[in-house]
């Protein structure tokens, strides 16, 4: 009667060849995975990129799955990777901010003051290191556990929950640095 | 920036609008990939990977899955039986509402809430219609049945039971489930035209 | 903290049981009295709004009184609780109904969802409609979907249209139709598969008007179906879709 065909019996469906019940698992994560990307690689075409292939990689590789992982654990993995690698051959490219659409009805003011703050956070993680940045994403945008982390970086949990730490304090750094700059911007709101 | 929780929230904020903007990039994605997968399979044998997703698991969701199964297998053995609180019911469909809801000689409706809970410290059902506040249910029997009667108007009611403090959001007796929160509601129909006569 | 929670909470809940049993009857007034354990910036729109919502039958004193009290224990930000009221407020205001916003509320103040999560919801591996969402679900549903198709609600001068419904049975199908839709979203299904949509909503119409005493009639039930199509609910459903991680 409700939409709540359970993750596995999709996943057992994909795995006897049904590309549509996958097709039905990249509805429920492609989010995720473009937001695991995004923030990973800070652009966007390879962020759209990688989500496709992560989702063509993880169909192909289906049965290295294992039930006593969350999929979406073993899912972020498999992007994890892919981002690497593709950090690995491509220059670093910053995430370029399209102007934000103003449609009747919103505040143009509160938009400005918005996207200023979002602006200085954006610059903020452009700046950190790859190794600290990535494990931020998966804590604040994929909402994982530090155990979790550690599993899809293969780091130790300790490590990880010193670099989200350090990443933390090297952010607010970076944002207090920038919110100077933007001073002048916000208060025209 | 006061503090540390505004920093998350403005790291979480941040990332989830920059997705949100972009996410027209995702539209037909899964078009595109089934399209691009289509007439392969994953690679090995699909046999074992078959049994794989089949064989219990210590941990995940495969074990939430079997409890879910047991609780509804034992539920319904043990349902069977205790025919003072419930009518005997079938395995395969028919009669299920009958022994959820009932009416009174004076036509008031009421649900019965059941739930296997053998050991439990104690055992309360939340819902829309108690404003989330939890009912206790109770085993006078010591039989590891929980029950509780409670007086509803006719109508469709979302609720979880909460066993020992965890919730537990399918009821292998409701009429559907919805996600809630992450998690699952129950759903049950309360009042519906020839039950509990 | 979980634990003071709760038992914060039990305690108003008994409290407010309590003072129920001895007959005393919850008033708007005692609402008010309780928004000020809230330093709210808005309060004075909050206060109008509620009492709109007090004459119109669309806010209960006593569940509402629960809610402001529960909201005021929890250990969210000002903000945030300030945002859920307004929130409600600024629905009532709009002249709809509130029923569907108080409940998720309710519910997820009960399972210690954050406050900022019942407000804004989640974009994250797993999708929540937080109150921003449902109230816009509940504007599109009425405007996009049942005005657009000629079904109006009795108007408070008591002018009628050609097809219109008077106030509780109109507010009992936004209410139903647009939480069949959020529904729809959390289950992460494709906003574009009308045809499950139409399927769903016609389930529930359904559903609730073969009570013993309907819900909703079902000649109401028949109306709608009769008029709306996939195509309108896909629509709809995107445009809900679109509100996540907009707010």
């Amino acid at each position: 009667m409700y939409h709540t065909q359970d993750e596995v019996s999709l996943l057992r469906a994909s795995l006897a060849g049904d590309t549509e019940a996958w097709g039905e698992i990249v509805v429920r994560y492609k989010e995720a995975v473009f937001g695991l990307c995004l923030g990973f690689l800070r652009n966007r075409a390879d962020a759209e990129d990688l989500t496709h292939d992560t989702f063509i990689r993880a169909y192909e590789n289906l049965r290295r799955y294992r039930l006593d992982k969350r999929f979406s654990t073993w899912l972020f993995t498999v992007a994890s990777n892919l981002c690497r690698n593709r950090l690995r051959h491509r220059r670093y490219h910053p995430v370029v901010a399209p102007p934000e659409q103003m449609s009747g009805g919103v505040d143009p003011a509160a938009i400005i003051t918005r996207e200023a703050r979002h602006e200085r956070v954006r610059a903020g993680l452009d700046s950190l290191p790859y190794g600290y940045r990535a494990p931020l994403v998966l804590r604040y945008y994929n909402d994982l556990s530090y155990k979790e982390i550690a599993e899809v970086l293969s780091l130790p949990e300790g490590t990880v929950k010193t670099r989200i730490h350090r990443a933390k304090v090297m952010l607010k750094e970076k944002i207090e640095q920038n919110q100077n700059g933007v001073m002048r911007y916000e208060q025209r709101g | 920036m006061n503090n540390e929780d505004n920093l998350e929230r403005m790291l979480r904020d941040s990332l989830r609008h920059e997705v949100a903007r972009d996410a027209f990039r995702l539209e037909g994605l899964e078009k595109r990939v089934a399209t691009e997968l289509s007439g392969r399979v994953p690679r090995g044998s699909v046999w074992d990977s078959l049994k794989r997703i089949i064989a219990p698991t210590s941990r995940g969701r495969a074990a939430q899955l079997a409890v879910v199964g047991v609780t509804a297998l034992v539920f319904m053995v043990l349902g069977a039986f205790i025919g003072n609180k419930l009518s005997p019911i079938g395995l395969f469909g028919g009669g299920r509402h009958s022994i959820q809801a009932a009416v009174s000689a004076s036509g008031e409706t009421s649900a019965l809430f059941v739930m296997p809970a053998p050991g439990a410290k104690s055992v309360a059902v939340v819902g829309d219609f108690n404003g989330w506040t939890p009912t206790p249910l109770s085993d006078p029997n010591n039989d590891g049945i929980w029950t509780a009667r409670i007086p509803l108007p006719p109508g469709r009611y979302e609720y979880a039971f909460i066993v020992d403090g965890h919730w537990w959001g399918q009821d292998p007796l409701a009429d559907g489930y919805v996600h809630s929160f992450g998690s699952y509601n129950s759903v049950r129909y309360i009042g519906r035209v020839g039950e509990g006569a | 903290m979980t634990h003071i929670r709760s038992v914060a909470v039990a305690l108003i809940v008994v409290a407010a049981a309590a003072y129920l049993a001895l007959g005393a009857v919850v008033t708007p007034n005692d609402v008010y009295h309780a928004l000020d354990k809230i330093p709210l910036t808005h309060r004075s729109e909050i206060v109008h709004a509620f009492g709109v919502g007090f004459s119109l039958g669309r806010l209960v004193p006593d569940r509402t009184l629960q809610l402001v009290n529960r909201l005021a224990a929890d250990k969210g930000t000002t903000a945030d609780k300030e945002g859920i009221l307004l929130t409600i407020a600024h629905a009532l205001e709009d002249d709809l109904p509130v029923t569907l916003l108080i409940d998720k509320t309710e519910e997820g103040l009960a399972r210690n969802v954050p406050l900022y999560v019942i407000l804004n919801g989640s974009g994250g591996t797993v999708r929540i409609l937080g109150l921003v969402q449902r109230e816009k679900a509940l504007v599109a549903v009425r405007d996009d979907l049942l005005y657009a198709k000629g079904i109006f609600c009795i108007s408070r001068t008591g002018q009628a249209t050609a097809t219109s419904l008077p106030r509780t049975r109109f507010d009992r199908i936004v209410t139903e139709v647009a939480d069949v839709i959020c529904d729809y979203v959390e289950s992460g299904a494709s906003p574009l598969d009308g045809h499950l949509i139409y399927q769903q909503v016609q389930t529930r119409l359904e559903n609730l008007s073969q009570l013993r005493q309907p819900v909703i009639l079902p000649e109401d039930a028949a109306l709608v179906l009769a008029r709306i199509k996939p195509a309108d609910l896909t629509e709809v459903t995107k445009k809900v879709y679109g509100f996540i991680n907009k707010s």
